[in-house]
Order: structure tokens, then sequence, then C-alpha cells
């Protein structure tokens, strides 16, 4: 986190309204994405289980921004979603070692051969932390409630290819699409949809984010604004999701999660031990952790679209795809992944991270290395001549543009480097740093000539929110990029149910990106997890969150 | 004197009506909306259209501030665009934290400076003053952040006396509040010297000596008596100051304040959220100088005089 400096009494006002800070952590874009029935899709997963797991003992763990409401259906932000699956159980999950679709509070679903009725099978006896019963009917109305206009839930449209929801017995559920929806078992995963207690939503209203009820291993406890909450283990949990392969409630006695912004806080917090994992820790400290005993490391990868430079196809100078595919020669991707991100993560090919659904590692593999002859050749070819300062120029205008980032050392350092390596094949570049709202926006609106952006994800739909003509203006298309072609395949892909079938066409449609280049991915994200050496079993899902439930302490 | 109190009120009120007019036409000037942040938070099949209008986004910025100024007068400061919660609200949980850390801070700074700078004085031109002196100075120039960030490692890291972030009893404030202090301090320090050592260069000052009255009675008694209006006016600028710096060190120390809840505002664009806090800030700070205003009266025979005879 980066300070833009706040002085002067008089004008104040305006230095307040100017003061801001940049998350050089987790960066853009990131959603949740929807998924599918997948045949593979190994989200790996960094996990750290050795000894028996020990029962007892309380841990604390720093986020480095905060979260909003612990309501699911209302809550907008990433980290509440962290916070939430301690409290809620999503009805399915993604396996954590294999990123498979598996069943999480519903014990096993099904889907009808021409994928339009989903039926999900809860377990009996599960109850809510206040003693209500979930059963089919609370599941429903859980659902029900997301869709309330009243709510303004901003995962309504999740369900938005459902035609109806019903209770079919006292622990079936069954829901009707409108259509095949390949995303939409991925949406059942996503803990917004978690079943909420009816008792409680009927007693607090508007207020139930701020009083939690669900049916997870940790039941609410206390939560102070702007600082932290605590979660204490729920004894009579016997539903944990079949993949923890554990029965009865969870190791830990109580989880306290707090909001420490600031990196080097959260770094000193951990030192003392005032915290067991920090989140986010500092890129450059990994390796001083990683050699003391005391700490450990862990990186969580998390899924989606990598890390990748924006080529603006409607902007000067990437309107020209013999440019685009320049840039993919000129830079060096391990250099910007090893020095700006501290090596957490790898490098990426594709414009979906390995693991997921219908990755293609023909095309990962296949991604150019740097090759600055070749560059320099391709923009020879394109009519660019060296000019003054070594500078290209062609008809009078010279090869120069800006890379639109934030404030904060891995971002200028990106900057820097990308700056470094195009300078060598003949391209000035410039770096705007914006606040982050401003870089959002940039993206957004398809302002930003060149950007770079990661989306998080664990569906390939992913594709449609960067790539398809539709999200242009509305989703994350910052490329601009408009190709009929592309448009059919993601269309046709969302409606297709075979898995094998449906990776076909992401297949086809990760070519199209690696040819036309609007995106250049270039790093596939891990987010690395700090922890003092006595916190063990912490296991990641696709989101590089984890549930608590098999964490435990010595 | 009332007429004086009714005329320095209207004054106010227009300075916060200024500041709220300002603030929100900056905040929509400023590159970034509330829209595109809050869709980068994973709801990604929601339309960016849809919601702009929604949220009032999508009328012009004259229309939005009529509507807000409207019902802000009416006491309703809107509900944050981000956490869904009557800003209000949140600005009365967060308040209590921020309250507690800049009154802390000024209690510090005024306490320490009026001692320090009273030393320095009588001790001018000796070892103490250059010390003090030199200490002030690095107080005013020394950026809390880098300040926070050492005080953390030493005493919270090296020695491992005191809790390095979050609020929680009385030796949590310790760090934020040394830290908010530093500039306060230095200012308050040298203030303080230099009008105590004009106040000892007065006749009368001598006279009292000369009358046989002690040091230590000449000095509290009549000069830092004298040095007293100056130094009120620097408290009450200073915690404009502190509200300012409450931000940067709320942060770093992960203080629970309206100052990062700001931060957050401001960097998600939550309009409303950030329109609440400033115009609260707004008005604590105009109604602290009000009231150094009105205090000077109360001090100040002259000062009294000069009002009434103004009015």
């Amino acid at each position: 986190m980066r300070f833009v400096k706040t002085t002067g009494a008089a004008a104040f006002a305006a230095a307040l309204a100017a003061a801001v800070v940049a998350c050089g952590s987790s960066g853009s874009a990131g959603s949740a994405g929807s998924g599918a029935a997948s045949t593979e899709s190994a989200t790996a997963v960094a996990t750290e289980s050795e000894g028996t797991p020990k029962d007892g003992g309380s841990l604390t763990f720093a986020l480095n921004a905060g979260w909003d409401t612990l309501d699911p259906a209302v809550s907008a932000f990433t980290f509440a979603r962290q916070i939430m699956l301690f409290m809620f159980d999503p009805l399915l999950r993604h396996d954590p070692k294999t990123g498979k679709i598996v069943p999480g509070l519903a014990k096993s679903y099904d889907v009808s051969a021409d994928g339009k009725t989903i039926t999900l099978e809860l377990p009996p006896g599960v109850k809510f932390h206040d003693g209500t019963d979930c059963d089919a009917d609370a599941v429903v109305a859980s659902l029900e409630r997301v869709t309330d206009p009243d709510l303004k839930s901003p995962w309504a449209s999740l369900l938005a290819p459902v035609d109806r929801i019903s209770a079919d017995g006292a622990t079936t559920i069954k829901i009707t699409l409108k259509g095949p929806s390949a995303p939409f078992l991925d949406a059942l995963t996503q803990v917004n949809l978690a079943p909420v207690s009816p008792t409680a939503v009927k007693q607090e209203g508007k207020d139930f984010g701020a009083h939690p009820v669900g049916t997870g291993p940790f039941k609410f406890s206390e939560q102070t604004a702007g600082q932290s909450v605590t979660v204490v283990r729920n004894p009579d949990y016997a539903w944990p999701a079949p993949f923890h392969d554990a029965t009865g409630p969870a190791h830990l006695d109580k989880i306290t999660v707090r909001d420490v912004a600031e990196d080097a806080t959260r770094m000193s917090l951990l030192k003392t031990g005032e915290i067991d994992i920090a989140y986010q820790a500092l890129a450059s400290q990994l390796s001083a952790l990683k050699a003391n005993p005391k700490f450990r490391v862990l990186l969580a990868p998390r899924s989606g679209m990598p890390r990748s430079l924006v080529l603006n196809t409607k902007l000067f100078p990437f309107s020209d795809p013999k440019l685009r595919e320049a840039i993919t020669y000129a830079i060096d991707k391990q250099q910007i992944v090893d020095t700006a991100w501290g090596g957490a993560g790898s490098v990426a090919g594709s414009v979906l991270t390995p693991g997921m659904p219908g990755f293609s590692s023909a095309v990962a593999e296949a991604a150019p290395k740097r090759d600055v002859a070749k560059a320099k050749q391709i923009l020879a070819a394109a009519g660019w001549t060296p000019g003054s300062g070594g500078v290209l120029t062609k008809d009078g205008k010279k090869l120069s543009f800006s890379f639109v980032t934030q404030p904060g050392t891995t971002f200028q350092l990106e900057g820097q480097l990308l700056q470094a390596q195009l300078k060598e094949v003949g391209i000035d570049l410039k770096i705007a740093s914006k606040e982050q709202a401003a870089v959002l926006a940039d993206l957004q609106g398809g302002k930003a000539p060149f950007t770079d952006m990661l989306f998080a994800a664990t569906d390939p739909d992913v594709m449609y929110t960067v790539l398809a003509t539709d999200s242009i203006g509305k989703a994350w298309n910052g490329a601009s990029y408009s190709n009929p072609e592309m448009d059919d395949l993601l269309t046709r892909a969302r409606t297709e149910i075979d898995p094998d079938k449906r990776a076909a066409l992401y297949e086809q449609a990760q070519k199209i990106v690696a040819r036309d280049n609007p995106y250049v991915p270039f790093y596939n994200i891990s987010v690395p997890y700090a922890t003092t050496a006595r916190v063990h079993g912490l296991e990641f899902d696709g989101q590089a969150f984890w549930d608590g439930y098999s964490a435990w302490v010595d | 004197m009332a007429a004086y109190a009714i005329r320095r009120l209207g004054l106010s009120a227009i300075v916060v009506v200024g500041v709220s007019i300002a603030v929100f036409m900056m905040l929509r000037l400023v590159p970034g909306d509330p829209v595109s942040v809050m869709l980068s938070q994973g709801s990604t099949a929601q339309d960016a259209a849809a919601l702009k209008h929604e949220l009032g986004l999508d009328r012009s910025v004259f229309a939005q501030y009529e509507r807000y100024a409207g019902n802000a007068l009416t006491g309703d400061l809107g509900t944050s665009i981000r956490l869904h919660e009557p800003v209000a609200r949140l600005i009365g949980q967060r308040l209590p934290a921020t309250l507690e850390l800049t009154v802390a801070s000024l209690a510090l700074a005024t306490a320490l400076g009026v001692l320090f700078g009273t030393l320095s004085a009588v001790r001018h031109g000796r070892l103490t003053d250059h010390l003090v002196r030199v200490g002030s100075l690095a107080g005013v120039s020394l950026p809390s952040f880098w300040l926070g960030l050492m005080l953390i490692l030493l005493f919270g890291v090296e020695l491992g006396v005191l809790p390095i972030a979050g609020r929680d009893g009385l030796a949590s404030l310790v760090l934020p509040a040394v830290t908010l202090a530093m500039v306060p301090l230095g200012i308050i320090t040298r203030m303080v010297r230099s009008s105590v050592l004009d106040a000892l260069r007065e006749d009368y000052i001598r006279t009292a000596r000369a009358k046989g009255l002690g040091a230590a009675r000449t000095l509290f008694g009549h000069a830092l008596r004298n040095s007293l209006i100056p130094l009120v006016t620097v408290v009450g600028v200073q915690f404009g100051t502190l509200l300012g710096g409450a931000i940067i060190v709320e942060t770093v120390f992960a203080w629970p304040g309206v100052g990062s809840l700001l931060i957050d505002a401001v960097s998600a664009r939550d309009f409303p959220l950030v329109q609440g806090i400033i115009l609260m800030i707004a008005l604590g700070f105009v109604l602290v100088n009000l009231a150094v205003d009105l205090l000077y009266a109360v001090l100040d025979p002259r000062i009294r005089d000069s009002m009434e005879t103004a009015s």
C-alpha cells in the first residue's frame, strides 16, 4: 500500500479527497466467474499437512483489505467471501486437490441428460447455527432470496439461467434451468449462494450481515467495525464436504480475522506472533521467510485469467495486429514474474490458468519466448524504421505510448521492466501511474491503450467476460476485442454440457487469442500466504481461499 | 460578543457548505467511478450502465448534488455504495476510535510541547535548547508512515513491549498516538519557545522580577500565561492537521477509525461515504476553530473589548 502524502491544513479538504491508496497486491479485476462440470481442472493447491491434526487452539489471520457485510447474498467484497467460507457451506465445492466440482453441503448432485435439471441431495439432519433445520425448503428460500429484487443482490445474475427452484421432499432440491448452462454448476460453488438461516433472515432483516447464521464449520461470534471478525467452532458440525475425507467438527476453537492493510505492519504482526497467517505476504520478504524455520510460505494459485498485458485493439498503436504480435516477442515474462512479482507463481502462456477446465497446454507451450530480433523484424516489415534516439517511426509518427498502471513497488517495477524490454526493440514506453479506481475505469471503458489486468474465476466462461463483443464497456473487455468467430465459440461454450466438447471450444478460442493477441498473458499468479510454523492443514481453493475446516495448530 | 459569535457561526456554515460542494464536484471530476470498482469485486454479469442508473450516477452532477444536499439537510447522509449501510451509522461506528486517537495525540503534543518549549526558552542558547530545536524540527519533518513503521519495528518487533496494530486497550493507543503527535508536538514546541522567549523580554517581566517575584512565579504566572493565546490558535489548527494525519496513521496501525474508512472509500469511489466523512471532518474543524476564536475573547480582554467596539 502506498500513500499520496497529504499535507497542509489549509487545503485539507482537497488533500483528503485526493488521498489514495492502491492495493499493489490483488490487482485489478477479480471475479468469481461461474463454472462447469469439468473433467479436470487442477487448480493446484498449496497444502501443508504434517503430523496428526490436533483439536483446540485458536488462530489469527490478517487480510490486506476489509470486507463489507457478512450476508452472502448481499456482500460484494472478495474478502467477505473468505470470511463467509468459515460460516457458510456452499452447496457444491471445487476439490482443493483437483479443482473439480464436487459435492459440498449437498452430498450429491445430478445433472439431467438435457442439462436442464439439476438435482441436489442434502444430507439429513443439517442444522443452522441457530438450531433451524437446513432442509430443502431452507435451501430454496436462500436461493430465492438472492433473486429478490428488494435485496438488490449483486449475485442475482448467477441465477439468471434458472427457471424454477423447488423442494422435492425434505432433502431434495430440483433446479430447472431455462436452457442448458455450463457455468451454472460453478455458480453453486459460490459461497454467495450458500444456504442462510431463514429464521435469522426473518429476525434480522437487513441486519442479517451483522449477525450471520449459516451451517458452516464455524459460527459467528463477534465483529468490530473495520478491525476484526471472530468465529468459533460449530460443535454440532457433522456435514463436512466429502472431499475433506473427515467427519465431525473442525479442529480449531476460534479463528480471528483482522484487516491489516499496510503490508509492513502485517509482516511485523506475523513476526511477533500476534497473527499466525498473513494473506499476501510481501514479495520482497518471501525468500527470507522461507529460510526461517519459524515461518512457512504457502503459494495458493488463483485460477481464472492470468495477469495479462491488455493491448487495446481499437487504439494506437495496437489497432495494428502486427504490433501486438511484436510485443509478444519483445517482452521477457520470466523477468517480470521473478523481479516484480517475487517469483510467486509461474509464467503464463494462455489466457486461462493451468488447471482451468478447457485450459490448453498446447497453446500455453507454443506461446512466444523473448526474441528481440524477431520482434524487430516484425516491426520493420510493418513499416517502422529507426528514428531519432533509436525510437521507431512511421509516417512521421513515433512509436511511443503509455503503460497505464498503479502506484506501488510491484506495479512500478513491472512498468520499468517493460520499458527497458521494449526499448531494446525501439519502442518508447512511458509509465502512466493512476490510482486503482482510475485504472479500473479505463479498463472497463476500453480507454487504456496498454495496461495489465487479471481476472479471478473458476470457470472458463471468464473468457466471455474479457473477450466477447458484448463485454466491451459493460464487463471487462479492456482490449475492446471484437471477433464474431470468438463470440460464437464463447456463446456455444456456455450451453455445451459435454465437458470434452466444451473444452474443445475453449481450446479453439485460446488459439485465436494467441493469434490475435488482444491480451498477452504473462503471469499465473499465486497468492503468497505466510504463516507461523504452528499452523497446519490449510487447503486453498481456486480463489486462493480456505474454509478453516481442516486447519489446526500445534 | 453575541453578535460576533453569530457572525462567526454564519461564516462557518458557509465554509461547510463550500466544502461539501467542492468535495462533491471533485469526486466526480477525478477519474474512476464506483461502478467499475464494484464490478471488479466479482459480480461479473451485472451491467455497468444498469448499476449506474440504480445509483443515480447517470444524472447530471447538479441534480445529484441537489438530491444529496436536500437529504443532508434532513440529516440523511445517504447509504454507502459499497458497504450498503447508512453513512451516518458507519461514521458513528468509527468516530470514537478516531476521536480517541486525535484527542490523545493532541493532549500529548500540547503537554509535551508546552514543557519542551518552555524549557527551551528558559535555557535559551544552551544544550537543552539546541536539543529541543533539533527534536522539534525532526518531529515536523519525519513522514508519519515511516516513523510509524520504525516505532512498530522497535517497540513491537524488537523490544516486544507494545502492541503493533489494532485497537485493543490503552497499550494499543501508545504507538499510533505518539506517531500522530509528532508533527503538532514539533509545531507547538517551537511556538511556545518563541512566544515564551518574547514574553521574557517584556517590560512587565522585568518589573515582576524587580518587585521581587521568584523566577518560577514570573515564568508560570506571567510569561507562560501570556503565551497562551497563540498556543490556543495553534492547537486549534493542529486539530485539523491531526484529522488529516490520522488517515495515514490509522492505516499503518490498522486503527479502525474514520481515516482508514475514508482511504477505502476514496479508493472505491464510494461517493456518499467520502462526502459524509469529509463533511464531518470539515464540521469538526470549523467548530474547533470557532471555539478557538471565542476562547480568545475569554482569554484576552483586549480582544473582547475590540469585539465589543466592532459590534
